[in-house]
């Protein structure tokens, strides 16, 4: 019975137009914004990561850095100088020069560890007392390139460790050169020392030597599966909220009393689920269908420069974890949307559900930065939050086996608790009509016999 | 098929707000008859049906199908049951074949089998050319016929129309109405509830009605109505036979004068004893109350009732019977 629900909620739900457009829409849409915000993130990615930032030590062969701290003790007393001075005067402590003094002040004050040498330096790093180690060689001046050590290279720690060194070179620079006025004109002109350094990324290797990163490679291969990732998530809450539409929907036009006289309310229930998760990865497919050739045309062009891999496990397991969420929160959609007396009041009881798949998506940086940390692993384990946190983290492809595994299966007891509760709501809200519940008004109805 | 319900009591809610829906009811149903379930809104019909159909569980009690207790939660009894509830809805926006083909796949009929059994309907119902449209563009009427033609499009064992009557035109009543007979002719138990008590009269062998969640009237309908009646005759307006030997009293009604005969005296003696007096008699009947005065007579001593401590309504509704 569950599969002739299944096969017909399949049908139905593949025909609807809102579907259709959907399914074949949203990949236009989404290249379109993803174009767009690829564009910007690739102007704006120093800016982005400088939230993000790692204990670092500094080995400078250039004195330029010592350079910038002696300019900036300067201007701190020139600030304080002046703040006395328009104290006694009777003015007013708000000098907009002094707030731009201040806040040079403020970014080349130095929080790193300093080291005389990188033999130093790398002992510090390999010890675990610092998390990357910036070189500024002899060179500097004339290559523009600094080298940054890390044990293992993380994107955006490793974008973000240099970034405090370069404005720091910067200020340097521009205390210590013998600039002419045009060359210190443009040096300003590209703005803090974002353009100005270049930065060569190592991470120890195995065999514990320091070996470069190929940072364009290795961000697109944790880039791209997040984005899939992404997809995944983006494609349950739709095709939940067609399930609660198509429940709402229903009761609207008061079929559930019949359903129930020919099927077991569980029986209905699964088989809805089953049947909306079916147009739902048959959704993905076309979708895959659809995107795909575009990314595999550019790998083909930029396969020189990108060394990229899939990582069948992963996305199987992704797969897997898309399945169990829609299971998980579909159940629970359907519940929802009987318990309304319209598409637009089960929607609106639907929220609380709805947020749940999207914490993870709040947390995603820690999630991608630790992805076998505490908060990750509890978001995973966690039922009302473990499909999409997984889906996440196993972009990052670092998640253990087994720690997949035990998601999985705490995942799947959640399914067993969640369409238990889903039934009594499709069962006491089918049945309901014209009530508005508040929370405690569905509890009692929910635990009455 | 052959339904029992045996001692079953069905309340909703606890404590101060528990309501007792079906209060220790039992019955039995067999096919080939039709069984009307009566009784006044809110009396716990609806509960009742629901308990037969497994949407609800009773708290106590035993229901049986065929002899099998708790028969009627197998996926088998779903498939030969047919049910029309008073509250009927249908899939708005799909189209009509869809709808049925949907319901006759849940009724566990093939494609080819639901083809088969949809023609004839449809043609009977005058629904074959709508059959490609969507459902929201039917009339009232229209969506009430689809509505039957759904609900025995699996050649049920047992039907259940709750208020079948509501909302149809004199022409689709008659046709409803053949539908149900024919069906009882066929062996068939078909459970009727319903408020229109002439559907009552022209339909049901045998009825059950209920009040405040207890049974108050059970048995075959002649019998119901024969033992609900303190008068042993009734003649026709014009004909008063106050004054012949064998009469005690004459009660008036609208349409008949209702007749108390002494103790002894039957129907043969009126009958001689009105043709001896030369009263205009041309229509004679054993006493035997309208279905319609004795469900009123009934539902309105529950209302009295209502004004009473529930502790004594159980005793009211025993008195009544």
């Amino acid at each position: 019975m569950t599969g002739t629900i299944a096969k017909y909620e399949f049908l139905f739900t593949i025909k609807r137009p809102g579907y259709l457009i959907l399914t074949f829409g949203l990949p236009v849409i989404l290249g379109m914004y993803a174009g767009f915000i690829s564009l910007i993130s690739v102007a704006t990615a120093g800016a982005m990561a400088s939230g993000l930032s790692a204990q670092i030590g500094v080995v400078d062969k250039t004195g330029l850095i010592e350079t910038a701290e002696r300019a900036a003790v300067e201007q701190k007393e020139q600030k304080e100088a002046a703040e006395q001075t328009a104290k006694q005067s009777g003015r007013s402590n708000k000098i907009p020069q002094l707030d731009a003094l201040e806040a040079m002040v403020r970014e080349v004050i130095p929080d790193a560890q300093r080291y005389d040498t990188l033999k130093a330096g790398r002992v510090a790093l390999e010890a675990g007392e610092i998390d990357g180690l910036v070189l500024v060689p002899e060179d500097y001046l004339q290559n523009r390139t600094l080298d940054y050590y890390t044990r293992t290279w993380q994107m955006f720690k490793g974008l973000s460790a240099p970034q405090q060194v370069r404005r720091q070179l910067y200020v340097g620079v521009l205390e210590r050169a013998e600039l002419t006025a045009e060359e210190r004109a443009m040096i300003e002109s590209r703005g803090k020392g974002e353009g100005l350094t270049e930065t060569a990324y190592y991470e120890l290797g195995p065999d514990g030597k320091f070996l470069k990163v190929d940072t364009l490679s290795r961000t697109v291969s944790f880039v791209l599966p997040a984005a899939v990732a992404g997809i995944l998530i983006v494609a349950l809450l739709i095709n939940a909220g067609f399930l609660l539409a198509g429940v709402a929907e229903e009761k609207e036009n008061k079929v559930f009393e019949v359903l129930f006289s020919m099927v077991r309310v569980d029986h209905l229930l699964m088989g809805k689920v089953l049947g909306l998760s079916a147009a739902a990865l048959l959704q993905l497919v076309i979708w895959g269908a659809m995107i795909l050739p575009l990314p595999f045309l550019t790998f083909l062009v930029i396969d020189q420069v990108v060394d990229f891999e899939w990582h069948a496990t992963s996305l199987l397991l992704a797969a897997l974890f898309f399945i169990l969420g829609f299971l998980f929160y579909g159940s629970l959609f359907v519940g929802i949307g009987a318990l309304g007396n319209n598409v637009k009041e089960s929607q609106q009881y639907s929220t609380i559900i709805a947020l749940l798949p999207v914490i993870p998506m709040v947390a995603f940086m820690s999630l991608l930065n630790s992805p076998n940390g505490i908060v990750a692993r509890a978001l995973a384990w966690f039922p009302p939050t473990s499909a999409p946190a997984m889906m996440l983290r196993l972009a990052t492809r670092e998640v253990p086996l087994w720690d997949a595994a035990v998601a999985a299966l705490l995942l799947i007891v959640g399914i067993w608790i969640s369409v238990k509760i889903a039934a009594r709501m499709l069962l006491v809200g089918g049945m309901m009509r014209g009530q508005s519940l508040n929370p405690l008004k569905m509890l009692r109805l929910l635990l009455n016999r | 098929m052959q339904i029992a319900f045996d001692g079953v009591s069905k309340s909703f809610g606890s404590g101060a707000r528990r309501v007792i829906a079906v209060n220790d009811v039992s019955f039995e149903a067999t096919g080939g008859t039709v069984f009307g379930i009566l009784g006044p809104n809110g009396a716990g019909k609806t509960t009742m049906i629901r308990m037969l159909l497994d949407v609800f569980r009773p708290d106590t009690g035993r229901i049986s199908t065929d002899g099998v207790e708790n028969g009627n939660r197998s996926l088998s009894f779903r498939q030969r049951v047919a049910y029309l509830p008073e509250e009927r809805g249908l899939y708005q926006k799909r189209k009509i074949s869809d709808v049925i083909h949907y319901i006759g796949a849940l009724r566990g009929m093939d494609r080819e089998q639901i083809r088969t059994r949809m023609m004839p309907l449809l043609e009977r119902f005058d629904l074959v050319d709508s059959i490609k449209k969507k459902v929201s563009t039917l009339s009232k009427g229209m969506s009430q016929k689809l509505q039957i033609i759904l609900s025995v499009i699996h050649n049920p064992d047992m039907l259940i129309f709750d208020e079948p009557f509501s909302g149809l035109d004199p022409v689709n009543v008659r046709l409803v109405r053949e539908l149900v007979r024919e069906h009882r002719d066929r062996g068939k138990l078909v459970c009727l509830s319903t408020h229109m008590m002439a559907e009552v009269e022209a339909l049901c062998d045998r009825v059950m009605m209920i009040d405040h969640g207890r049974r108050v009237l059970y048995g075959a309908l002649d019998e119901v109505r024969r033992t609900n009646t303190d008068f042993q005759a009734s003649v026709n307006k014009d004909c008063d036979p106050t004054g012949l030997p064998c009469v005690v009293r004459v009660v008036k009604d609208v349409d008949m004068n209702h007749v108390y005969l002494k103790d002894g005296a039957t129907l043969n003696d009126l009958m001689r004893e009105l043709a001896a007096a030369k009263r205009p008699v041309r229509r004679l009947v054993e006493g035997m109350r309208p279905i319609e005065d004795i469900f009123i007579s009934v539902a309105g001593s529950a209302a009295d009732r209502d004004a009473t401590p529930p502790t004594k309504q159980a005793d009211a509704a025993e008195r009544s019977l």
